[in-house]
């Protein structure tokens, strides 16, 4: 069903839709490891994963070409230009509808292997292209944007539950038909939104969603929430009297007037305030001008997002080594993360110029 | 190369779930140093109570997100 009927030269009676597939030397049966190093070849005949997926295309689409590399040498950045020399030699001899690459599964060098060159047919020969690996390979962050990739199974092991989602997708993209959601068609999420009616309302399918969660059926968010990056815990301080200790708040004070104007929501940048010499931060020379909670009882008493009176006493009794000579501030509300981090990259850049080595960050 | 850091807020399940890794709860919500309902020598006190907290945070090796808290703030 829905074969093409094309004319290729004179050959007119070819209605098959084409693909080229790229394997490692492994799948190509060279070898493991000690093949690693080999260089980009053709496959003579139709070897490895094909056959499966000329299997599951059953008549409509068959591999024309397997190619295939060493995942050492194909990484290597001296011969990249002549990998994509030998791909560009075969996908312009056989003018294929699909390139495929892999699934590659967990294998770290043969997943960026196939995405590379996935991603080379894709965006310079204009070739529509497809691969496949597990979610966690490393290769996904670095190409997972503009390719697609199919989620597969962790290991080998899976390859037959793996390979008809890369059959499938494939054959689509071959026959030029519109690509759906990640969700639908079995690739990993590559961040981009599109717009799509529904025949439910939000309101609808959110109750809908409640009720199922409720009744503990399952359920699929529309909305996945991202994760955060663990950031390992900072070793303890070891003498805390000898040790200055830096103040910063997310709480939004600074001195009246908000001169480095800070942004009340959204910031992408903090203030550093001078306070040497200061026993307090006094109301009126200091205010908070963060958006997004009521700041009467944060400008009335500064020192409830910046605790320098406490900070002083405990300095003069010899409990800490003293007292940073600035204190930060930005307004935390709608920051973004990345913004986050580079603040704090920098915050620490300040702190250990200037000798601080622990810090007590107010949230409000 | 990370510096020993306490976040000081009355937020905490947030800060927990982000992965801070000394936690203090303070205050309230709009004042993480402080309590407004406390007469201000009490508030400094606690206050107080909340710094000394911390401190002994950034001498605590902790394995992860690690939770905090000052006595009730009414203990003068």
């Amino acid at each position: 069903m829905g074969a093409l009927r094309r004319a290729r030269g004179k050959d007119s009676e070819r209605v098959k839709l084409k693909a080229v597939h790229y394997i490692n030397q492994f799948f190509a049966g060279f070898g493991g490891e000690t093949a690693a190093g080999m260089g980009f070849g053709v496959v003579d005949g139709i070897k490895g994963p094909a056959l499966g997926l000329n299997r599951l295309w059953n008549g409509e689409m068959e591999v024309a070409k397997v190619v295939y590399c060493g995942d050492n040498y194909v990484n290597e950045d001296a011969n990249w230009e002549t990998v994509k020399a030998g791909v560009r030699a075969v996908v312009e001899a056989e003018k294929p509808d699909v390139f495929i690459a892999g699934p590659a599964f967990n294998a770290g060098r043969y997943g960026v292997a196939c995405a590379k060159v996935t991603d080379f047919v894709r965006a310079e020969l204009g070739v529509p292209a497809v691969t496949g690996m597990w979610w966690e390979n490393p290769a996904v962050p670095m190409y997972v944007k503009d390719n697609y990739i199919i989620s597969t199974t962790e290991t080998a092991v899976g390859m037959s539950r793996s390979l008809p989602k890369v059959a499938a997708l494939a054959l689509k993209l071959a026959k030029r038909e519109p690509i759906g959601p990640a969700r639908a068609e079995g690739y990993l999420p590559t961040g981009h939104r599109r717009n799509e009616c529904s025949e439910r309302t939000g309101a609808e399918r959110t109750v809908q969603m409640l009720v199922d969660k409720l009744q503990g059926k399952p359920f699929v968010t529309e909305v996945p929430l991202r994760g955060f990056e663990k950031v390992p815990p900072a070793p303890p301080v070891k003498d805390i009297t000898k040790t200055v200790i830096g103040l910063f708040t997310t709480g939004g004070l600074v001195p009246m007037g908000n001169p480095d104007k800070i942004k009340q929501a959204f910031a992408v940048s903090f203030g550093i305030y001078d306070i040497r010499g200061l026993a307090a931060l006094k109301k009126g020379v200091y205010e908070s001008i963060h958006g997004g909670y009521d700041t009467t009882a944060a400008s009335n008493d500064p020192h409830r997002l910046v605790p320098l009176d406490v900070m002083r006493d405990l300095a003069a009794e010899g409990r800490i080594g003293g007292v940073a000579d600035f204190f930060g501030a930005t307004c935390g509300v709608g920051t973004n993360v990345e913004t986050s981090k580079k603040m704090g990259q920098d915050l620490a850049q300040r702190y250990l110029a200037a000798g601080v080595q622990a810090a007590i960050l107010t949230s409000t | 190369m990370g510096i020993p850091c306490v976040h000081v807020t009355a937020f905490t399940s947030i800060a927990l779930d982000v992965g801070a890794n000394r936690v203090v709860f303070g205050g309230d919500f709009t004042a993480p140093a402080g309590d407004p309902k406390l007469p201000p020598e009490r508030e400094k006190a606690y206050r107080r109570k909340i710094i000394e907290k911390a401190l002994e945070a950034l001498q605590t090796a902790v394995p992860g997100p690690t939770l905090y808290t000052v006595d009730e703030s009414k203990e003068g």
